[in-house]
């Protein structure tokens, strides 16, 4: 089974995005496993609306465990099991609170495991905060990580917001040679187009 | 490399930037984990540990051998050549205390280091680990030693005691388990079938599908008089003791004599760790009624703690 791995910086919509895609490809119910450092693993499984409730937030750094989602894409007649899993946010400062240092860390040990990573990007912020503040350096070395494996593209997240398509833009410009696809993972806009491209990499 | 950056990161003491960017370098074109070649230290020490090893030229050299293939194949791989699996089953022949289990326990190390093992350990068997009374548990009691060890090695001592008692006999099931899992395991496990060495040619011989699954044939020599005469310091050294002038000479000769004497049942560096631990305990009884003895005296073995031991 092939594992995608989801990454980007922290409120970029990583979780909200798996959910939702998990939705996409319709299902209804998922499995989610929890591995987190102090709790170990757990597994649970929970509708997908309630999930979005629990587990999206406003709040940066929601997500501290690994949540990995196994379900099945459209394979020729019949379909293929993979695994979507989501992460902590990565972020270029070196965090105060030892939890969330070593839920990076684990981020970071399974992203070297994972066959194909989508990195999530937020379209807003690159256009509220310009190149500099918007697009971190965890980005640009998440994008050179990326190619070394089976499977790399960027995920420009909240396409549904106002200022979103220059930002859309403004990522497309600094990341030459690399796919970037504008989302949204809360109306599922190009969600299609993600699947498309899945499908090329499992 | 890869895990102790990971660990840098829980600690804060790099970002996560920095550390993805030093992540990347362990990659390899192939976009697989980079297996971490000879250069490390750990590798050198192991090597460094091989050759330590008194005697056993061949063997060094056939492992080199083995080594230097297994780390070329590993670079084929990772330029996208065309490489062999590596099978690293093999037989150890040799007369008892000949060095093999030592060996297979360095071989395990070298292949954990190398990336070719997960975890390199060695898992002890005899005859009595795999077979079991009843019919049908054989299976399972040989499936469950070849799990433990999964990602290292599974060294059978007396491995022709499984082909013994005949066709009725479980052992036979044994053998079978094995070579079935080895087949399926092919990168993670690797069988090492011990034993002396006449036995051994006789049950590769009333086997003759064994020889081709195992590759690699390593002959462990009987080691000379000089060889055992300096394993035997190299014991004592470890140990922090030195012989006297007329121990030396005493110990010598008693080498000889035994190897003269040798009928097969000589147990070689085993019979020369008995003598040295005999010797420490009869020099400690010397030594115990003296008040105060000296650095030199607690370190000396003279020639009366060398004494015959009985093997059996």
């Amino acid at each position: 089974m092939r594992r995608i791995i989801v990454v980007g910086q922290p409120n970029a919509g990583k979780t909200l995005f798996c959910l939702n895609f998990a939705e996409f490809l319709g299902m209804q119910s998922v499995t989610i496993n929890f591995e987190s450092f102090e709790r170990g693993c757990s597994s649970r499984v929970i509708s997908l609306s309630e999930a979005k409730s629990l587990l999206v937030g406003e709040r940066e750094h929601q997500t501290l465990d690994l949540q990995s989602i196994v379900m099945t894409i459209p394979w020729g007649k019949g379909r293929k099991e993979f695994e979507l899993i989501d992460t902590t946010g990565l972020a270029d400062r070196i965090d105060f609170e030892p939890h969330i240092r070593r839920a990076m860390a684990q981020t970071l040990h399974c992203m070297r495991q994972a066959d194909v990573i989508f990195h999530v990007l937020d379209c807003t912020k690159v256009a509220q905060l310009g190149f500099l503040k918007g697009i971190g350096e965890i980005d640009y070395q998440i994008a050179e990580f990326g190619q070394l494996k089976k499977g790399y593209v960027l995920l420009a997240n909240k396409i549904d917001l106002p200022q979103a398509k220059e930002g859309l833009a403004r990522i497309a410009m600094e990341f030459p040679g690399h796919r970037v696809i504008g989302i949204s993972a809360l109306t599922k806009h190009g969600f299609k187009e993600v699947k498309e491209i899945a499908k090329q990499f499992l | 490399m890869g895990r102790e950056i990971i660990t840098m990161v829980e600690n804060g003491e790099v970002t996560v930037s920095e550390a993805l960017s030093i992540l990347k370098r362990t990659y390899t074109a192939a976009g697989q984990p980079k297996l971490e070649l000879a250069s490390n230290e750990k590798l050198a020490a192991i090597k460094q540990q091989l050759d330590s090893l008194i005697g056993l030229h061949s063997v060094k050299e056939l492992i080199n051998e083995i080594q230097a293939y297994a780390a070329i194949q590993q670079r084929r791989s990772a330029v996208n050549l065309a490489s062999e699996p590596v099978v690293l089953h093999s037989i150890f022949m040799g007369n008892p205390g000949t060095g093999k289990t030592t060996v297979a326990r360095i071989i395990g190390q070298l292949f954990q280091e190398m990336g070719v093992l997960q975890k390199g350990h060695l898992v002890e068997v005899e005859r009595a680990d795999l077979v079991a009374e009843y019919i049908g548990q054989t299976a399972q009691r040989t499936r469950e030693q070849l799990r433990k060890a999964s990602g290292g090695i599974l060294f059978i001592d007396e491995a022709y005691s499984l082909a013994r008692g005949g066709e009725k006999d479980f052992g036979k099931e044994a053998i079978d388990t094995i070579v079935k899992t080895m087949e399926d395991q092919r990168s993670n496990l690797v069988v090492i079938l011990a034993g002396y060495t006449a036995p051994m040619e006789e049950f590769l011989e009333t086997n003759p599908g064994l020889r081709s699954r195992f590759p690699i044939i390593i002959r462990f020599p009987d080691y000379t008089s000089l060889e055992l005469f300096r394993i035997a310091e190299q014991m004592l050294k470890q140990r922090e003791y030195q012989l006297s002038k007329a121990a030396r000479r005493k110990l010598l000769a008693m080498i000889e004599a035994l190897k003269r004497r040798d009928d097969g049942n000589f147990g070689n560096a085993r019979t020369i760790r008995n003598i040295i631990e005999k010797a420490i305990r009869k020099q400690a009884v010397r030594l115990v009624h003296i008040a105060n003895p000296t650095r030199a005296q607690l370190m000396e073995i003279a020639a009366e703690d060398l004494q015959e031991v009985n093997d059996d």
